[in-house]
């Protein structure tokens, strides 16, 4: 018996195309450059882990692809759009799924609610279309007998499957994680990178920030290394983590592993 | 991959078993939830509630709080009793409007039918001429009976008075003279005709020729206007009119003769009637289970100083009956009294009214002109613009004062113009004493603050709601990245709450409100609708023009200011996290403030805008400087009148109170349930 493994998916054209964006925060101490210069290609069924020490920048250029946060300088192109001064940013963020590491599920709505809302506001699909796609990404991620109850009743795992499933029913054609699972107790993790494992089989475009060298060799096809908002290193996740170029690359997997 | 999807499958968790609580336990859990205060405070407004069930007990606690067991209470109450009485129906009549449009009023013995439906215009109507729907009244009609053919005739008794050519002249018993031709009649002969003593009391009957004659009528058409029943009091002799339905029974009787009345006067059969009579009074105290005393009229006197009386003389005092139709004129004193005089200085004088600062008054006192029979004025022909100012002494118009003296010494006389007026009616006869109006509000008399009640709960709901409005709009502005509205809000925020309500409460009575008024025009024709808007709702709730609509707003933006601090904590309250994931979903900024923040934000806020709410209940009083009668108002009004402080203020703190203490339960209970699980 064969599972499918990253070999059986096809990678397409150019999805996102990050040009030259800088972004710089000015904060009372002073100002922050967390990303300098920095240019990626990510293709359609492409999934692309980024990895680096904390305060490298992973967050913000993510947060940077569906304009969460504003970039000064270069420019983003989002399947055909460029974010500098997009218009309807609110289209494009409808096409762009994020999964953040702490859930942030709406605590005031139950699971199903969770899952319906943005379909209903955003999407206008009907109540019945609405939760019938609830119940469907809810089977999909494996809990579809938690549809009624708070979030503040599930497990730290269960609450990240269910962010998943939320951002999944808008139909997005990228997913972004931005580590789906540190926040999360070690025998809860597998079962959130398993959902997420089967998307990236399934051929969904993914960027995911995330420390996981096991779902980054298994799932990605490509590794990129950050470092003081720039990108360092990028590669095969094989041949990043078991040969890496670069020194600070070697000084960091020397400290995660 | 080797992670199989079972592994990750959490061990089953073993149940909690649980058992159905005991009822000790419920009830123990129920009691343990009611605070100790709040079970104290509902046995006081339970007190006041069955206070208001109960006129003793409003009696008792009167004399308890007052101390003075002989405080006489009974001025707070003005009963309306229906009482049944028993009356004489002397006439009952419909008024009849013809197709031309004009009216008769036709007794109901003449009145053949009374049914709906129309009367069609003949063929040969006027132009103009409208058939009509209504109550149709078919009548005989006499005086314009059509002598050749008639639709009928009425055998009737008059007495021979004359000859007209070849008819007979008769007086019937009513007064009314006709004429009858001679083959109309059926017999003559001399007799006594009894006259109609109920339409003319003690009325002498006619005797001589005394003529039985078929008298004719036309019938006619008309639509009823109005019916009218004419019933006279058997007792006191007054008559009033009532509509016919209102009668209870009919039972017929006759009439007995006075012992004053002539010889030949003959019992007249009549009917009587009973009635729903109102008498509307003070209820005097009485032990009497049988009877009670009603104190229809309250005394009146006027107190005219020795000096002023021009001249006294003994005559008729004529009383109103308008006030009290069961009143009757009197033998009393007619006093001639001569106008006071006022000088001072002359402040404003216009074509009908003068404003004169009296001697020893700071404030101006208006005079109508008509009311002022002469006046000096110092230096001659000075207006009220002069820079040295203007002397004037007035004298008022001399008057009449009528009435009972009742004290009379060297300083002056007493004048009862009024008589009181007392009415004692059997228990039994009482038809209901339902409908109560209640003057006065105090302790003893909480119905009486119903104005007062209301009037603070209209104000306080009102009032919230615009400044909920104020305060979202404003704590939205305060958490936005718009620099324009962050500080305008954050200007509003600040400005209001650095000024104290009642300032805030004076501001808008007195400064804004005037100035927009006359703003009205300078910049179009905006404040014009608004205030007519503003002034209608007024009129609506309190019956005049008011500050009304200036308390509320002012009330609104003193507490929006404190609302929005209220919703901006509330929003910041709620994580970054939660506004990141609506926005990633795609969602705008009021999409995810409509259906990811303000529902968790409201949640936060609740506990605080309750709060608020009960302040602004208790800040409501402040309004009584603008003069509404709201409860503390009412207060305040019946403790100036009757000195009676201390059941005045008690119970316009019960009221608050009972207000406030369920407004916190009910917010605590919202509390609980609005909680996530
Ligand atoms: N909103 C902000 N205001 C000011 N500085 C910020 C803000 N967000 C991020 N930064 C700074 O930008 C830099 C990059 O931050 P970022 O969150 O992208 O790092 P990261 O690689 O995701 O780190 P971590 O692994 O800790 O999540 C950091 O130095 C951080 O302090
Ligand atoms: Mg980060």
């Amino acid at each position: 018996m064969t599972s499918p493994t990253k070999k059986d998916k096809q990678i397409g054209d150019v999805i996102i195309q990050i040009r030259n964006i800088h972004k710089q925060f000015r904060t009372p101490r002073g100002v922050v450059h967390a990303l300098r210069d920095v240019s990626l290609d990510i293709r359609t069924g492409e999934v692309v882990t980024v990895i680096g020490p904390s305060g490298s920048g992973k967050s913000t250029l993510l947060r940077c692809i569906n304009r969460l946060e504003t970039f000064d300088r270069g420019d983003i192109v989002v399947d055909g759009i460029p974010l500098h001064g997009a218009k309807n940013i609110n289209r494009i963020r409808a096409e762009v799924g994020m999964v953040f590491q702490s859930f942030n599920l709406f605590p005031h709505l139950t699971v199903l609610e969770n899952i319906m809302l943005a379909q209903r506001v955003v999407r206008k699909r009907a109540n019945t279309a609405s939760k019938e796609k609830a119940m469907e990404l809810l089977g999909r991620v494996g809990i579809p007998d938690k549809a009624d109850v708070h979030p503040s009743q599930l497990s730290g795992g269960q609450q990240q499957r269910v962010a998943i499933a939320r951002a999944l029913a808008m139909d997005p054609k990228i997913m972004l994680f931005d580590e789906p699972t540190s926040a999360l107790d070690p025998e809860m993790i597998n079962e959130v990178l398993d959902v997420m494992m089967a998307l990236a089989f399934g051929g969904m475009t993914m960027v995911v920030v995330s420390h996981e060298m096991g779902f980054a060799r298994a799932a990605s096809d490509r590794t990129i290394f950050m470092d003081s908002g720039m990108i360092v290193e990028q590669n095969t996740p094989d041949n990043l983590f078991d040969n890496p170029q670069h020194d600070r690359t070697k000084l960091f997997l020397s400290k995660i592993l | 991959m080797g992670q199989s999807t079972k592994a990750n499958v959490p061990p089953p968790v073993p149940e909690l078993i649980q058992e159905p609580p005991t009822v000790p336990d419920l009830l123990l859990g129920m009691a343990r939830r009611v605070p100790w205060w709040a079970v104290l405070l509902f046995l006081l407004i339970f007190w006041v509630g069955i206070d208001m069930l109960n006129d003793q007990n409003d009696r008792d606690i009167l004399d308890w709080l007052a101390d003075r067991p002989e405080v006489n209470t009974d001025e707070l109450y003005d009963v309306v009793y229906e009482v049944k009485t028993e009356v004489l129906l002397v006439s009952e009549t419909v008024r009849v409007r013809g197709l031309d449009d004009t009216s008769v009023t036709v007794p109901i013995q003449q009145v053949v039918s009374q049914e709906d439906g129309v009367i069609n215009c003949p063929e040969d109507a006027p132009e103009g001429c409208l058939s009509q729907r209504g109550v149709v009244v078919t009548y005989q009609d006499f005086e314009n009976a059509n002598r050749e053919s008639p639709n009928g005739t009425v055998e009737t008794k008059g007495l021979r008075t004359g000859v007209v050519g070849p008819l007979v002249r008769v007086t019937l018993a009513d007064g009314v003279q006709t004429v009858v031709a001679p083959n109309d009649i059926l017999s003559e002969e001399e007799g006594v005709l009894a006259c109609d003593a109920i339409a003319v009391p003690d009325c002498a009957s006619l005797s001589g020729q005394i003529v039985t004659f078929n008298r004719p009528y036309s019938l006619r058409q008309g639509i009823r206007v109005r019916a009218d029943a004419r019933i006279r009091h058997l007792e006191d002799g007054y008559e009033i009119t009532i509509r016919p339905n209102r009668i209870l029974s009919r039972r017929e009787g006759t009439l007995e003769c006075s012992p004053n009345a002539t010889p030949d006067c003959v019992p007249t059969p009549v009917t009587y009637v009973v009635y729903p009579e109102k008498i509307i009074g003070t209820e005097l105290r009485g032990d009497d289970d049988k009877e009670v005393q009603v104190r229809t009229v309250e005394q009146q006197t006027v107190q005219i100083s020795r000096s002023r009386i021009i001249n006294m003389e003994v005559g008729t005092v004529t009383c109103d009956r308008s006030e009290d139709p069961r009143c009757q004129d009197y033998e009393g004193t007619i006093v001639s009294v001569s106008g006071e005089t006022f000088s001072g200085r002359l402040s404003t004088e216009s074509a009908s009214q003068y404003d004169i600062i009296l001697e020893g008054d700071a404030e101006a006192t208006e005079f109508e002109r008509r009311d002022i029979q002469e006046e000096i004025r110092n230096p001659d022909d000075c207006t009220s613009t002069d820079a040295d100012g203007c002397e004037i002494t007035i004298t008022m118009n001399d008057s009449t004062v009528a009435g009972r003296i009742i004290a009379d010494n060297d300083s002056g006389v007493t004048i009862e113009t009024v008589p009181e007026k007392i009415v004692t009616l059997r228990k039994s006869d009482i038809y209901s004493t339902t409908a109560r109006t209640y003057k006065t509000c105090a302790l003893n008399n909480p119905r009486g603050c119903n104005a007062g009640i209301w009037l603070t709960i209209i104000v306080t709901l009102s009032a919230f709601s615009l400044a909920l409005l104020i305060g979202l709009l404003m704590g939205l502005f305060r958490v936005s990245s718009n620099p324009i509205f962050y500080h305008l809000s954050t200007f509003y925020v600040e400005l209001v709450r650095g000024v104290p309500l009642l300032v805030i409460l004076l501001y808008f009575a007195f400064v804004v409100s005037p100035q927009m008024r006359d703003a009205d025009g300078i910049i179009g024709d905006i404040t014009h609708p608004i205030y007519d808007t503003l002034t209608k709702i007024e009129v609506q709730v309190l019956g005049n023009e008011s500050f009304l609509a200036e308390a509320v707003i002012g009330l609104a933006v003193g507490y929006g200011a404190f609302l929005a601090e209220v919703f901006r904590a509330g929003i910041q309250s709620v994580s970054r996290g939660q506004t990141e994931a609506a926005r990633s979903l795609g969602m705008s900024y009021f999409q995810s403030m409509r259906h990811v923040i303000l529902p968790q934000a409201i949640r936060t806020v609740l506990p605080p805008l309750g709060n608020d709410f009960i302040a602004m209940l208790k800040d409501s009083s402040l309004i009584a400087i603008l003069a509404l009668p709201e409860l503390l108002q009412q207060g305040r009004l019946y403790s100036t009148r009757t000195f009676q402080a201390i059941p005045a203020y008690n119970a316009v703190a019960i009221f608050y109170i009972v207000m406030t203490l369920s407004l916190s339960l009910m917010v605590r209970a919202v509390e609980r349930r609005s909680r996530l699980p």
